[in-house]
């Protein structure tokens, strides 16, 4: 059964331009984060319990931040360069991400 | 219960809100007369919860005046026409449109400035607000106006041309999309703060609703800012996405049940040359 440092290799090979992926605690404490998890936390703390995915595009990068359906408090977070395709980049996300978690 | 006389709330645009407040949140959907003091000089009028006329006594500028300046009709044949409208007890701007005087957009156009910069003066009154229940009926609908559309143009009494220039870009970004839109622009020296200037498919709203999402809007663009954030799009579990992007100042949102609609704003988005 693949696990999330699977589906995270996954992605990083598989999805246009992607320069970084990670899972996300939302419950970690905020002095370990970097800029990319600080903003993933502070983006959630300010949506509700019912918020799937946000994502952020910047002049350079694209940052998809999306909930895992079995654990609410994980963050599934990747960084991609503004030039991929977002269609693409977040079709090839999703799917990698449904297939992990169907097999959970 | 609002209370604005004894609101010791010192800032116009929240006294505003206040004022509006009781408009769409007090008497949802009721008719009635808004009065201030005597009653005489300072009133709203309210047809099944929608605005149709606001005169505030310390107002300069008449509807005359928007009317004359606006459209080719000059001030004295739309002064007779006041008085003859006055004395037979038709309504003024249903006869100018009747007679060809006026198209509708500038007669709506300068109704709807005219009433908002009304209400933006009868906000600052130190008398109360008093809610009559009265039979007014008598109005065309389609020249009333929504608490929500009223609210966006009382910004032009703060930001004036950039208020009309960031509604216009709103408009221009949703056009033809099934969407709800709002724009903001910050209050003048009121920390935090934002005011709507611009509504696209909003008219149902209440006022506190526009307001809570322009801060949520603010906070997420706030937590942003250390990825450099410039659009924001957040999905919820039931498809529903809203997108928040910041341009030159000002911040949209926007609302869509279906996410491919989204699609269509990004691209839009994408396509103009960046403006920051």
């Amino acid at each position: 059964m693949p696990g999330p440092d699977d589906v995270l290799a996954l992605v990083r090979a598989e999805v246009p331009d992607c320069i970084a992926a990670r899972m996300l605690s939302l419950d970690d404490p905020p002095e370990d984060a970097d800029d990319v998890a600080a903003a993933g936390r502070d983006l959630f703390a300010h949506s509700d319990d019912h918020t799937k995915e946000i994502v952020v595009l910047s002049a350079g990068h694209t940052y998809i931040y999306r909930r895992l359906a079995a654990d609410r408090r994980t963050v599934f977070t990747a960084v991609c360069k503004s030039t991929s395709n977002l269609g693409l980049v977040l079709g090839l996300i999703r799917q990698h991400l449904a297939s992990f978690e169907g097999e959970r | 219960m609002i209370d604005l006389a004894s609101s010791q709330e010192p800032d116009p645009f929240q006294r505003l809100c206040q004022l509006l407040r009781l408009v769409d949140e007090e008497h949802p959907g009721e008719s009635g007369i808004v009065s201030f003091g005597d009653g005489r000089d300072d009133v709203i009028h309210v047809q099944g919860g929608r605005v149709c006329w606001a005169v505030s006594s310390s107002m300069t500028t008449r509807l005359i005046h928007r009317l004359a300046v606006s459209d080719e009709t000059s001030e004295r044949e739309l002064r007779l026409l006041f008085h003859e409208c006055r004395q037979s007890g038709k309504p003024f701007g249903q006869t100018l449109l009747e007679r060809g005087m006026v198209t509708f957009d500038v007669l709506r156009g300068a109704l709807r400035q005219h009433t908002a910069e009304a209400l933006a003066g009868l906000a600052l009154r130190p008398s109360a607000p008093r809610w009559t229940p009265s039979r007014v009926d008598g109005y065309d609908a389609t020249l009333t106006f929504s608490t929500a559309e009223l609210l966006a143009h009382a910004g032009d009494e703060w930001w004036g041309p950039l208020a009309v220039a960031v509604r216009a870009e709103l408009d221009d970004a949703l056009r033809g999309r099934s969407v709800i839109g709002l724009a903001f622009l910050p209050l003048p020296e009121v920390a935090d703060a934002v005011i709507p200037v611009g509504n696209h498919g909003a008219d149902a709203m209440r006022v506190h609703e526009i307001l809570d999402i322009g801060a949520w809007a603010a906070a997420l663009l706030r937590a942003s800012g250390r990825i450099a954030g410039r659009l924001i799009s957040v999905t919820r579990d039931d498809g529903r996405t809203s997108l928040v992007w910041t341009s030159q100042g000002a911040r949209y949102v926007t609302i869509a049940r279906e996410p491919a609609e989204m699609a269509f704003v990004i691209a839009h988005l994408s396509r103009r040359a960046p403006a920051d």
